[in-house]
């Protein structure tokens, strides 16, 4: 307990630097593609629903877009928590604030993981 | 500058006697090259309206008492000259996230709480022995520079004023508190790390801090707080992978006076002494 | 603290003092949007979960989805959310460095004009910025063609 502010806070600079690099290749597989065509030869457009399903079928994506979601979640959510306990720093808000934090990123992640598997497992069924 | 140019000093002023909130009061008085604002506060109070206040004592930039915010940005008014700001307009107010007293003077009893509450001085084991000196706590040179630098706060509260933290957050430390831990932290005579990390869960402690540096930026000494805590966050973080205990200061010992020693390596960096033969 | 205390006026500037309390460093501008790009970015998430989730519901319902997301304000949030992560990620890199003391400098003794950790970070600081700007034009190619 005595040292659980640094071990989160260690955490949260950690999955900062795991999205960096994640969210980063998301980032320019999607929105920097045409530039990126310029470099490596042709492309494909990425939000064309056979370019989702390609992407749908492959295990690497979907682990990786489970762990991208996982960690900036918590990375999105310990900054939230931090805001809001700066602003409201009273022990009864602390807890509120800290279930809430909680609730709303097993929400999210449930939600996208269970999303991201269940399209995996139709996209590879025949 | 013609005699008829006047600086308008605007100062925040608050009566708890007569007043719910501060306003705005508007002093014209006459400024010359080389007055600080420390000097303006002085003339107003002679040749207008003796009921200002404020706190002060040195004069010098060295016991940290006048600190205000000029111009938007916190600093002390004995070392700020007032053309270095403006020949026309210099806001006052006192300093942002303390209670007012009475115009510029405000209520540092919390920012003094939580320095406390960090354990500012050497923590040893050995109270004994340094009641009953008979020897000396050692410290090199390098050593010395560990900390010395975050020693030199004046606790004028500029820093705390300026925290973006310390504005929407009243149980943060603030960062003269948590610079004053570093610096006994990092004193190799001391030996209070493990209480001083327990004492900094209690408040929100160093992961409260996000560096925007506007402690650094105001300090009048050059203290650089914002060094400082992250120096410690480096400590605490390093001691959450320690698997010994820490190895505990140096006991108190006898210094062996050696005049060589003495005149080199004991020397200050840019202090020259002529040479002498060795004996 | 006796009854008969005059009252004091309680003085904390709050989030409203970050924006017109008085004049801030550029670092200190930096640590303001660090918090609004990341609060944008956090908000983007949970709306993007449900949006990318539709494509379980099969081609028809993405095909939908992707038609109102090519409306050309949403296409501008887009982009304000990319230029968004660009910055809070290399803000984001020159935090780490930071906070884990690597970019501070050592402590010294202080000679006046003092210069402080503010001075150490410039340097990464003014690089990292460059490079958030050259990716946000980069981006803009991409991101602002209109029509679709």
């Amino acid at each position: 307990m005595n040292n659980a502010h640094m071990k989160y806070w260690l955490v949260n600079a950690l999955c900062g630097v795991v999205v960096l690099i994640l969210l980063g290749g998301h980032m320019a597989g999607m929105h920097l593609d045409d530039l990126l065509a310029l470099v490596v030869g042709s492309s494909t457009e990425p939000l064309e629903w056979a370019e989702v399903n390609v992407r749908g079928q492959s295990r690497l994506f979907t682990v990786s877009y489970v762990f991208l979601l996982g960690t900036a979640l918590f990375h999105g959510l310990y900054g939230l928590h931090t805001i809001l306990t700066e602003r409201w720093s009273g022990r009864r808000a602390a807890r509120f604030i800290l279930f809430g934090c909680w609730s709303a990123g097993v929400i999210l992640f449930l939600t996208g993981t269970i999303a991201t598997v269940s399209f995996h497992l139709l996209t590879v069924t025949p | 500058m013609s005699k008829d140019k006047k600086t308008a000093f605007s100062i925040k002023r608050f009566l708890p006697e007569s007043d719910s909130a501060p306003h705005w009061e508007r002093y014209d008085i006459e400024t010359e090259p080389g007055m600080t604002v420390l000097d303006g506060l002085h003339r107003i109070r002679e040749q207008i309206d003796a009921t200002l206040s404020w706190r002060y004592s040195c004069r010098m930039g060295v016991c940290g008492s006048c600190a205000m915010i000029i111009n938007g940005k916190p600093g002390l008014a004995c070392n700020t000259q007032v053309h270095d700001i403006s020949e026309v307009h210099v806001r006052l107010e006192p300093v942002w996230n303390f209670s007012v007293v009475k115009d510029l003077v405000t209520d540092l009893s919390p920012m003094f709480d939580q320095h406390r509450h960090l354990k500012p001085w050497v923590i040893r084991s050995d109270t004994e022995a340094l009641q009953n000196t008979q020897a000396e706590l050692i410290q090199s040179p390098a050593a010395l520079v560990e900390y010395l630098q975050f020693s030199y706060c004046i606790k004028c509260a500029a820093c705390v004023a300026a925290c973006p933290t310390v504005a929407i957050d009243p149980v943060f430390a603030g960062p003269m508190p948590l610079t004053a831990a570093h610096r006994y932290n990092a004193d190799s005579r001391d030996d209070g790390f493990d209480q001083r990390k327990k004492a900094l869960t209690e408040h929100h402690g160093v992961s409260h801090c996000h560096y925007a540096g506007e402690c650094s930026r105001v300090c009048p000494k050059g203290v650089d707080p914002a060094k400082a805590i992250q120096l410690m966050k480096r400590d605490l973080v390093a001691d959450l992978f320690r698997s010994a205990p820490r190895t505990p200061a140096a006991p108190a010992s006898q210094v062996h006076f050696d005049r060589q020693l003495v005149n080199e390596e004991l020397r200050p960096p840019d202090f020259t002494v002529p040479r002498k033969s060795a004996k | 603290m006796s009854a008969s205390q005059p009252k004091q006026y309680v003085n904390q500037i709050g989030i409203i003092g970050w924006l017109k309390g008085g004049r801030h460093g550029f670092e200190g501008y930096l640590y303001l949007l660090h918090r609004i790009s990341g609060l944008a970015l956090l908000l983007f998430l949970s709306a993007h979960v449900f949006v990318t989730g539709s494509r379980l519901f099969g081609e028809a319902a993405w095909e939908q989805v992707m038609r109102l997301t090519h409306h050309p304000v949403v296409q501008l949030l887009e982009y304000l959310v990319y230029v968004a992560f660009v910055f809070h990620a290399l803000n984001g890199v020159r935090l780490i460095l930071i906070e884990f003391g690597l970019a501070v400098g050592r402590p010294e003794r202080p000679v006046y004009p003092y210069k402080s950790s503010l001075n150490a970070q410039r340097k990464l600081m003014i690089g990292l910025m460059i490079i958030t700007g050259l990716l946000i034009v980069l981006g803009g190619f991409e991101l602002l063609r209109f029509p679709g």
